[in-house]
């Protein structure tokens, strides 16, 4: 599992790449740190390259958008394939989040 | 042919004599087949001119009928009003002109009266129409210049008194017209004979009509009376008097042999022309009626047999050139015969020995294995003309098959001594289960390396698939890439290695992919790809590739089609190359499911779960599951995996792994503490993010992606059965 952060147009990116799975959560939130600790910026996560998500990996992505709906800011998934969707779908987190 | 030449040879070589008689055997035959050729040939033109003749003849009869039937028509179409007008003398004029009006051969038309029948017109009286310049004239031309009752046709009506054809007769000067009377006796209305009505036919034209595009350039055709005197001759210049003389007394002759042909009886004649000597036939027929004439036709054989003349002729010549061609042979052979003999005996010895290579190279093939259930392996080996070093290999051993394809650089028996070595090698290995597949290539390369003087190396891929897991480990040595056949084809991953035989000290490397149900393999020389067609252009990887995903997948009509788009590119240049094609499908056992029963032990500890993931995604590739489903199933026992190492506090989890094609069981049991995960509440999805519980959510998952979820506590120990509907 792979995650790079940066910052386009004023919103924090992070590509995500491999599966985020219960032994790739630590490292994976870890590497999100940048997007905890951001202020008042959109965040997109591009998933374009995820080919799984665990529980755990779940529960970053939900800690992030608390997070984020705190500060007034949105959290947007981007490029989500049918495994990943049916697992949203799934949690109900489909409601939760911004598509792209 | 070849034993033929053998026959030959022997003969040869017991009798000396024996070539003599062979050559006089030749010659006879020859001529015996020109002989009953020309036989035959002259029957036919014979025959010919027989119907010819046939032809010529009825023709000519129907045309002579016709015209007499003609004037015969218009005579009695006159006659009545001709009685009619013997009562005003004068009247007899018109009458005559109507008489010939209306028949446009009549030249002239008389009504010659008894003497004395009319006393005002003194004792003859002759009223005679004729035609002039086109124009109808009417004139009396009885006197003392022309007494008509002096006349053959006026005194034989009398004597008669019916009506007759005349003898035919010249009339007039340039041109001499050729005219014949049809003479008809008139009586008055007191049945008295009143006049003899003649009408004047000319028939100068028949002359022309008869002889007009013959058959043959010099035949011609006349019309004789029964005294021989000529109705109509062939045009002047065509035929001498003499002929014509000698044909008549001829066709008059009552000794001379002749005979009669066919239903509507023709007399034949053949004579000898005197005029030339040349030979003639003579074809006549005399009319079924009055008068009597006769229609003969004259052709000559010279002209007759034109045709098989010159046709013996080429026959001839040929059948000389045959001989002559026939006596070089025979004398070469001779000449060259023991060296041919030296030379066929050394010939024999290579291609005995080719015999036997292609023999070793056959019989080390395998033997088809039956197909069993899930498995299907076909192999197909095309020798070229000369023995190329092409091998193939399957077998199954322990639930394994094992599976090999190879090309020796190099031909004849060598290659297949080399072919039967490697062969030998792989059957150890397989004998003894050797389960690395590099192992056994690097055996085969050191193998050959030991023992090559003459260079040769080998392409070879090794395959084992373990039947049971689906999962395959091959090893190539330079070999064409194997390819995979799912929805399409795609070349199988493999590691460049060297060809055996080139480095001893080379490393092979095995490689490992399992095989989803249904996925076939197929394998191929380079003699496959580089088939040529007429222009040289090489079939190539592209029309295979395209051969194989528009291909069936069943491997014996797989290679059966792929064969045949090979030939129909190749269509009928030379194969130049062994063409070696093995095929595999593997698949689902009968019912279209797999069955799966397989036990996974792991530490209870998070590091594990990536491992057991790993499992379970073999397990689905094997039995064929699609990428979702096998995501779903990894999820679900990832979560439930994870909550237990988190919760129970056991040292060891154990999952099994069930399917019977229909549902994919997951059982996890472990032996710590009492764990219910059944219980929790499900979390409440519709509550915004910040409102929701952490945990939970995994159990949550893994319930939703399994239709069956269940939990006991037996033997103390936890047991939890997931099923998914697969």
């Amino acid at each position: 599992m792979k995650t790079t952060v940066q910052e386009i147009d004023g919103r924090l990116v992070a590509v995500f790449s491999g599966e985020l799975d219960t032994a790739a959560a630590a490292e994976t939130e870890a590497a999100l740190r940048p997007l905890f600790n951001s202020e008042g910026k959109d965040m997109v996560l591009d998933c374009t390259e995820l080919e799984y998500i665990a529980s755990s990996g779940l529960r970053i992505l939900v800690n992030l958008l608390k997070k984020a709906q705190a500060g007034g800011n949105r959290v947007i998934l981007k490029g989500v394939n049918d495994v990943i969707r049916d697992v949203l779908n799934l949690t109900g987190f489909v409601s939760l989040f911004d598509f792209e | 042919m070849a034993l033929l030449i053998d026959s030959i040879r022997q003969f040869f070589q017991e009798r000396k004599g024996g070539r003599l008689i062979l050559i006089l055997l030749a010659a006879l035959l020859l001529e015996l087949v020109t002989t009953v050729q020309y036989w035959y040939t002259r029957n036919m033109l014979r025959n010919e001119q027989e119907r010819i003749s046939r032809v010529e003849l009825t023709m000519n009869e129907d045309v002579i009928l016709h015209t007499l039937e003609e004037a015969e028509m218009t005579m009695h179409e006159n006659i009545w009003s001709i009685r009619q007008s013997l009562s005003h003398p004068d009247s007899l004029f018109g009458a005559a002109l109507r008489l010939i009006a209306c028949n446009p051969l009549a030249s002239g038309g008389c009504i010659s009266v008894v003497p004395d029948y009319y006393p005002e017109k003194g004792r003859l009286f002759e009223p005679y129409a004729y035609k002039e310049d086109g124009q109808l004239k009417v004139k009396q031309i009885a006197g003392e210049d022309h007494d008509y009752t002096q006349g053959p046709d006026f005194s034989r009506a009398l004597a008669e008194e019916t009506d007759f054809w005349g003898d035919p007769y010249p009339y007039g000067v340039d041109p001499v017209l050729q005219l014949t009377t049809y003479s008809c006796p008139v009586r008055d209305r007191n049945g008295r004979l009143a006049a003899i009505c003649g009408l004047d036919i000319d028939l100068t034209w028949l002359d022309d009509t008869l002889n007009v595009h013959p058959y043959y350039p010099s035949s011609f055709a006349f019309i004789v009376t029964r005294e021989g005197k000529l109705v109509t001759a062939p045009p002047d210049g065509r035929v001498s008097q003499k002929t014509l003389d000698y044909v008549i007394a001829l066709m008059a002759d009552s000794t001379a042999v002749r005979t009669v042909r066919g239903h509507n009886r023709i007399n034949f004649m053949e004579f000898r022309d005197p005029a030339n000597g040349e030979l003639a036939y003579l074809d006549y027929k005399s009319l079924p009626r009055d008068p009597g004439w006769t229609v003969a036709h004259v052709s000559y054989q010279d002209e007759v047999m034109a045709p098989v003349r010159s046709m013996m002729w080429k026959i001839f010549l040929m059948g000389l050139a045959g001989l002559l061609l026939l006596l070089l042979i025979i004398a070469r052979y001779a000449q060259n015969g023991k060296r041919l003999w030296e030379a066929d005996l050394r010939e024999a010895r290579v291609e005995g020995e080719l015999r036997i290579a292609r023999q070793i190279q056959k019989e080390m093939l395998p033997r088809p294995i039956p197909e069993t259930e899930g498995l299907a392996v076909q192999g197909l080996l095309t020798p070229a003309l000369e023995v190329g070093g092409d091998l193939y290999d399957y077998s199954v051993r322990g639930g394994k098959l094992y599976f090999s394809i190879g090309d020796i650089s190099g031909k004849g028996v060598p290659a297949s001594m080399l072919m039967s070595a490697v062969l030998s090698l792989v059957r150890m290995a397989i004998d003894r289960e050797e389960e690395d597949p590099a192992r056994i290539v690097g055996d085969i390369n050191r193998t050959i390396c030991r023992n090559n003087d003459s260079g040769m190396f080998i392409t070879f891929f090794l395959g084992i698939l373990d039947l049971k897991t689906g999962l395959l480990r091959y090893c190539n040595a330079g070999h064409d890439r194997p390819i995979l056949l799912q929805d399409t084809a795609m070349e199988l991953p493999v590691l460049s290695h060297l060809p055996a035989g080139v480095f001893a000290d080379f490393a092979y490397a095995a490689q490992e992919m399992t095989l989803a149900p249904g996925t076939g393999l197929f394998l191929y020389t380079d003699g496959v790809t580089e088939s040529k067609n007429a222009q040289r252009r090489q079939y190539g990887k592209e029309r295979l590739y395209a051969a194989l995903s528009s291909g069936p997948r069943n491997p014996d009509i797989l290679l059966d089609h792929v064969m045949k788009d090979i030939r129909s590119f190749t269509g009928d240049a030379e194969q130049s190359d062994d063409i070696t094609l093995l095929a595999i499908r593997y698949d689902l056992p009968e019912g279209g499911s797999l069955q799966l029963d397989e036990t996974l032990t792991i530490v209870s500890n998070r590091s594990e779960i990536r491992r057991l993931r790993g499992s379970i995604k073999d397990a689905c590739v094997r039995i064929g599951l699609d990428e979702r489903t096998s995501k779903a199933i990894q999820l679900a026992l990832e979560e439930v995996v994870v909550n237990v190492i988190d919760y129970s506090g056991t040292e060891e989890i154990s999952v099994r792994l069930t399917s019977d094609g229909k549902t994919f069981r997951m059982t996890v049991t472990d032996t710590g503490a009492p764990f219910d995960p059944t219980s929790p509440p499900s979390p409440d999805l519709t509550l915004p993010a910040g409102d929701r519980p952490v945990g939970g959510l995994g159990i949550f998952l893994a319930r939703s992606l399994t239709d069956e979820f269940r939990y006991e506590r037996k033997e103390g120990k936890n047991i939890l059965t997931l099923e998914k509907n697969i």
